[in-house]
C-alpha cells in the first residue's frame, strides 16, 4: 500500500536537506526508536511503537538506495523484522525536498509490504498511526532543528536591541515565527525516520487493525 | 516465572496448586484438575465453550486466570450433575430435545443455562436467546438447544 | 494462544495500586475484569511484565447517587450496572446500552470502569460516557484528578490517563425533565463490536421542541465519537419538524477516520451509522414525548 505524508519545516532547503540526511541527528526525534549502528549508508536500528494497550518492538536495516544532493530526492529501502514474531515489513520510501524560499516542504512517499498478522489490517487505522508518528517525529524534529538554528540569531537580537528596540516583526532569518506553520503530518528524507515511522507504524496498525477484524465477537 | 499458590473449591473439592499467573482458570481446570470437560473453542472469549460458574456467575474460564479465582468456588460442567449422576434438568432436556451433536459447546451450554434458569426461571423466547447468543454451536443449528432451555424450566418446575 | 509470563500483583489499596503503576512504568498494566486486556495478552498482542489486579478493591466499588449526578465505581461490572436500579432511574442510557456490552458471560467480569479506560472505539460505555459529558476521577501517586469524557478520548484505545493513573469512578449527569433514551447498534452478531451504532439522549420542553439532545456514535472512527453538528441542528427545534433520516445523514459528517475493513467499508458504516442514528432519535423522541412535563 502506498502512504503519503508531508509537511514543513521553515528553513531553506538547502538546511533542510542537510539536518533531514544527518541519521544521527534526527534519530532521537523518532519516538521510542534506538540507531544501533551505521555502516556507511546503512542503518541498523530498533524502535518500540504503542497502540493503546499493544506494542510493536521492530528491528531492521535501512539503506539509502538513492540520495540525489542537487534534486533533493532519495530513495531509502528498509526492511524490519517485529522481535516478538508478529511479522514483517518492507518499505520503499521516496522522500522529496521542495524549494519554498525561507521553508521547505517534505514529501514522503512511501510503499508499505506488510506479512504477517499484521496483514490484515485495513488502510485507514495503518494510515491514522502512521500518520501520528511521523507528525510526533516531526514536532520533534521541528523543535530541535529551530532551537539549534535560533541560538545564533538570538545572539544577533540581543545586540541588536541593546541599540534600538526591534519590532518584533525583525524576524531573524530562520523564520521562527513561522513555527505555527509547520504542517506536521510527516518527515521526508530521514533514513532511519522514515524506515521507522511508516514500517513501525504500519505493523503496529496492521496489528491493531487485524486485531480489530478478528474480534468481531467477543 | 513468578508461580504462586492458589486454592478454590472446584466442584465442591478444595484444590490447592502452585501455578503461573498466566495460566487461564480453564487450563487450570483442565490440566491441573483433569476436568477436560470444559472446552478451549477460541481462547478469546467468544465462543462460549469455555463458561464455568465462578460463584455461581457464568464467566469465560479462559479470560480469567486462575490466580483472579482465589478463594471463589468453581463450578465445571462436572459438578452439574447429582453425586450419584443423576442429571440435572438442564442435562436431562439437552438429552430429551437433541440439544447436542458433537458436544464440544455443550459444556458451555450447560453452565450457561443452568446460570440463566438459576437467575431467570420462566424465561421469554427472546430471553432465551438473548442468555444464549454468548455460545456457538457449529452442529445442531441451535433450535434443539432453545428446546431444551425451555424444556428445563418445565422439568425444574416440575420439581 | 496463551498470554506470555508476567508477575501478578495484588495491592490492598488503589494508592498502593497507582504506586505499582509508577514504579513499574510502562510494562504494569491495570488488571480489573480482564475481558478486553486477557484477549489481547491471549493472542500476544500486548505484552505486559506485570499486571496489577484492581478488581478485589473495595474502595473501587459501590454506586452512589449525588445531586445531579450517579457515581460509578471503577471496578461495578456490566452485570452489576445492567441490574441497578439507581442506573434505571439516573441514568436509564447506560441501563439500556448494557445488554449491548458483549454477553452476560463477559458482563459478569468486566467493569465499567475497565470499559472507558480500554476506550475502544465501539465500545458503549465509553461511548455513553462521551455522549453525556461525563467526568472520569482518577488517581496517581501525584493526587487526584477529574477529566472531562469529552478530553478523554485520543485514539485507538488512547485515553489522557497517565501510565501512573488509576480509573477509580466515572461519573455520569443526571438528565431531569422529559428525557428519552435510545440505543440501536449493528453488530453480525447481538453483543459482537458495533459495526456502527448510536446511542442518544434527547430532552423535550412542554411545547415538544428539543431542549437538548445528545449523540454518541460507536465503531465510527478511532475513539467514540459525538454527532456534535447534528447535535446543534437540534436545539430548539419543534421535533415534528426533524427528520430522523436527514438527522441520520447529519450525524455521519465530520467523520474523518471512519474505518474500513473486513467487517465493512467506510461508506457502509456510515450508511448503517445515519440509520442507527436515525432509529435512535425515533426511539427517543417516542421515550420523551411519553412523559409529562416536570418542573424541574
Amino acid at each position: 500500500m502506498e502512504l503519503i505524508n508531508e509537511f514543513r519545516v521553515p528553513v531553506p532547503i538547502g538546511q533542510a536537506w542537510q539536518v533531514l540526511t544527518d541519521v544521527e541527528r534526527i534519530a532521537p526525534c523518532i519516538p521510542g526508536a534506538q540507531l544501533l549502528g551505521v555502516d556507511g549508508d546503512e542503518f541498523t536500528g530498533a524502535v518500540k511503537v504503542k497502540v493503546g494497550p499493544i506494542t510493536v518492538q521492530y528491528k531492521g536495516t535501512a539503506a539509502f538506495e538513492q540520495k540525489d544532493d542537487t534534486a533533493h530526492r532519495a530513495v531509502i529501502r528498509a526492511v524490519g523484522k517485529e522481535t516478538r514474531g508478529q511479522g514483517n515489513a518492507a518499505a520503499v520510501v521516496t522522500a522529496e525536498l521542495k524549494d519554498e524560499g525561507d521553508a521547505t516542504l517534505c514529501v514522503l512517499t512511501t510503499d508499505l509490504t506488510i506479512t504477517g498478522k499484521a496483514a490484515q489490517f485495513g488502510r485507514g487505522v495503518l494510515a491514522d498511526v502512521a500518520g501520528k508518528l511521523i507528525g510526533q517525529f516531526a514536532e520533534r524534529l521541528e523543535a530541535d532543528v529551530l532551537s539549534e538554528l535560533r541560538t545564533a540569531p538570538a545572539r544577533d537580537e540581543q545586540s541588536a536591541a541593546t541599540a534600538a528596540p526591534q519590532p518584533a516583526a525583525a524576524q531573524p532569518q530562520t523564520g521562527a515565527g513561522d513555527a505555527a506553520s509547520v504542517n506536521v503530518l510527516a518527515l521526508v528524507a530521514a533514513p532511519v525516520a522514515k524506515r521507522v515511522a511508516p514500517v513501525a507504524a504500519g505493523l503496529t496498525v496492521g496489528l491493531a487493525a487485524g486485531y480489530l477484524l478478528g474480534r468481531r465477537q467477543r | 516465572m513468578h508461580e504462586q499458590p492458589v486454592s478454590m473449591t472446584v466442584n465442591g473439592r478444595p484444590v490447592e496448586a502452585i501455578v503461573e499467573p498466566r495460566l487461564t482458570l480453564a487450563d487450570f481446570l483442565r490440566e491441573r484438575c483433569g476436568l477436560t470437560g470444559t472446552h478451549l473453542g477460541c481462547e478469546h472469549g467468544a465462543c462460549g465453550a469455555c463458561t464455568v460458574l465462578v460463584d455461581g456467575a457464568a464467566v469465560r474460564g479462559c479470560l480469567t486466570f486462575a490466580v483472579q479465582a482465589e478463594g471463589a468456588e468453581v463450578t465445571t460442567v462436572e459438578g452439574i450433575a447429582g453425586p450419584d449422576g443423576e442429571l440435572s434438568s438442564v442435562q436431562q432436556a439437552l438429552r430429551e430435545c437433541h440439544g447436542l451433536q458433537c458436544g464440544f459447546c455443550t459444556p458451555g451450554f450447560v453452565t450457561t443455562i443452568t446460570a440463566l434458569l438459576r437467575d431467570n426461571p420462566d424465561p421469554t423466547e427472546e430471553q432465551i436467546r438473548e442468555g444464549l447468543s454468548g455460545n456457538f454451536c457449529r452442529c445442531t443449528g441451535y433450535q434443539g438447544i432453545i428446546n431444551a432451555v425451555r424444556r428445563a424450566a418445565e422439568l425444574a418446575r416440575r420439581g | 494462544m496463551k498470554p506470555a509470563p508476567f508477575a501478578y500483583h495484588r495491592p490492598t489499596g488503589v494508592a498502593e495500586a497507582a504506586e505499582m503503576l509508577a514504579e513499574f512504568g510502562d510494562e504494569a498494566k491495570i488488571l480489573a475484569g480482564g475481558q478486553s486486556l486477557v484477549p489481547m495478552l491471549a493472542l500476544r498482542l500486548a505484552f505486559f511484565d506485570h499486571l496489577v489486579d484492581i478488581a478485589g478493591l473495595d474502595e473501587l466499588r459501590g454506586i452512589t447517587r449525588e445531586p445531579g449526578w450517579l457515581r460509578i465505581g471503577a471496578t461495578t461490572t456490566g452485570a452489576a450496572v445492567g441490574a441497578d436500579p439507581q442506573v434505571r432511574d439516573a441514568v436509564p442510557l447506560l441501563t439500556a446500552v448494557t445488554p449491548h456490552v458483549g454477553h452476560f458471560q463477559i458482563r459478569n467480569r468486566g467493569t465499567l470502569g475497565g470499559s472507558v479506560a480500554h476506550a475502544d472505539p465501539a465500545g458503549e460505555y465509553p461511548t455513553v460516557a462521551l455522549a453525556l459529558d461525563a467526568r472520569i476521577e482518577a488517581v496517581s501517586p501525584r493526587g487526584q484528578r477529574e477529566i472531562d469524557a469529552g478530553e478523554f478520548f485520543t485514539g485507538l484505545w488512547e485515553t489522557v490517563l497517565e501510565p501512573d493513573e488509576v480509573l477509580t469512578a466515572v461519573r455520569f449527569p443526571v438528565w431531569d425533565g422529559r428525557c428519552g433514551f435510545a440505543v440501536r447498534e449493528f453488530a453480525r452478531r447481538h453483543g459482537d463490536f458495533a459495526i456502527a451504532g448510536a446511542v442518544l439522549g434527547i430532552e423535550l420542553d412542554a411545547a415538544d421542541r428539543i431542549a437538548r439532545c445528545a449523540i454518541g456514535l460507536l465503531g465510527l472512527g478511532s475513539t467514540p465519537r459525538r454527532a456534535e453538528a447534528a447535535e446543534r441542528e437540534l436545539a430548539g427545534r419543534a421535533v415534528t419538524e426533524v427528520d430522523p433520516a436527514e438527522l441520520g445523514e447529519l450525524a455521519m459528517t465530520g467523520l474523518d477516520d471512519v474505518p474500513s475493513d473486513l467487517q465493512g467499508s467506510a461508506a457502509y458504516r456510515r450508511r448503517v451509522g445515519a440509520v442507527m442514528v436515525a432509529r435512535a432519535f425515533s426511539d427517543a423522541v417516542a421515550q420523551a414525548a411519553a412523559k409529562e412535563h416536570s418542573h424541574a
